[in-house]
């Protein structure tokens, strides 16, 4: 058995954006799809439908920026779920909320620069020997596939390949927000052991390699925290509110 | 049958029988052999208890007095929260001795 993580001690470097290779792939595939779509349509008489008309913009700058706003989609959608986790490490009181934004900050505008030079770089070289549409196409490939490789090389430091969901163990988070609303002998009574006992068995898993399996132990767990929450929850509402009437 | 059971319980201390579900007996029983964790205790049980209720009647039966358990820390190989070992109290014996008392008067046709 190799270390759990410590559940109180989230720690961030900067990389540890949350995500998968899959999801960056899959979303750059749909860009992709759809530009191609947008060029078909376009070559069936379609004009008025074509992606650079919808911009006031000259139809390469318009197709350089839906390319870009396209391959970032995977990093969108990382910075969201870093963020929802920042706040809810704050919320739980793990860690500073300002710092955690300024390494925020600092990762998205690195990645989004490498998008920047590898989109400029791709139609530089590409534009004037193939079609547009295409360019824009492998151009969103292109950069999906680097999400993709960074998080299978080195998972730690990819925008949206890092595995943190699955080495976060189940309830670290919940286990700080438990305790504001559960009394200490609660918290120490029932779900303090329940939470060693689903981490123990999740980290069982994990060490031997059955992902599958803890993640199945994840949401299981989660359904038991939930079931010890409606089992014992009439009695700490009732201390919750007494404890939100003392803080005012 | 209360009364009875009220008779086998505070014979000795005229005291009233509390209240015991059937889950807190089965618990009982189990600890009666040996001091338990409570993931032992739900894997012991065959599907009787759940994880997410078990360490809610094990908080309950430890208000009550019928067990107590100790914190123990997890060998440092494994790290994470620490275990409860959860151990019958003298009172939990005397209740369920006065329960099993009175299923043997049953079983033995004395209260036919």
């Amino acid at each position: 058995m190799s270390h759990l993580p410590a559940p109180a001690a989230q720690s961030y470097g900067w990389f540890d954006f949350r995500g998968g290779p899959v999801r960056a792939v899959v979303f750059g595939l749909c860009g992709t799809v759809a530009l191609v779509a947008a060029g078909v349509v376009r070559a069936h008489g379609g004009g008025s439908m074509c992606l650079a008309n919808l911009s006031p913009m000259k139809p390469l700058l318009a197709y350089a920026f839906i390319a870009f706003f396209l391959s970032a989609i995977p990093a969108l959608l990382s910075l969201g779920l870093t963020a929802r986790s920042a706040l809810l490490d704050w919320v739980c009181g793990m860690t500073s909320l300002g710092g955690r934004l300024t390494t925020l900050f600092r990762r998205v505008v690195l990645w989004f620069a490498a998008d920047v030079v590898l989109v400029l770089l791709v139609f530089a070289l590409a534009r004037s020997v193939v079609r547009l549409d295409a360019v824009i196409g492998v151009t969103v490939l292109l950069v999906a596939a680097l999400h993709a490789v960074v998080a299978l090389v080195r998972p730690a430091a990819a925008l949206v390949g890092s595995r943190s969901a699955l080495v976060s163990p189940p309830g670290a988070r919940a286990r700080g927000l438990f305790a504001f609303v559960f009394s200490q002998k609660t918290m120490q009574g029932v779900f303090e052991p329940l939470l060693g006992d689903i981490q123990a068995e999740w980290l069982g898993h994990v060490v031997e390699g059955r992902h599958w399996h803890a993640r199945m132990t994840r949401l299981r767990g989660y359904v038991e925290l939930g079931t010890a929450i409606a089992a014992n929850g009439g009695a700490s509402f009732v201390d919750l509110v007494v404890k939100i009437y003392k803080l005012k | 049958m209360n009364k009875l059971l009220q008779a086998l319980f505070g014979e000795a201390s005229g005291e009233d029988f509390p209240s015991l579900s059937p889950k807190e007996l089965l618990i009982l029983r189990m600890l009666i052999i040996d001091a338990m964790y409570g993931q032992e205790l739900v894997d012991k049980s065959e599907g009787e208890l759940k994880r997410g209720t078990a360490y809610v009647t094990l908080s309950r039966m430890q208000e009550k007095g019928f067990i107590e358990s100790e914190a123990e820390p997890r060998p440092a190989s494994e790290g994470g929260l620490p275990r409860r070992r959860y151990r019958i109290t003298g009172e939990g014996q005397r209740v369920l001795h006065a329960v099993e008392r009175l299923k043997a008067m049953m079983a033995g046709g004395v209260l036919s």
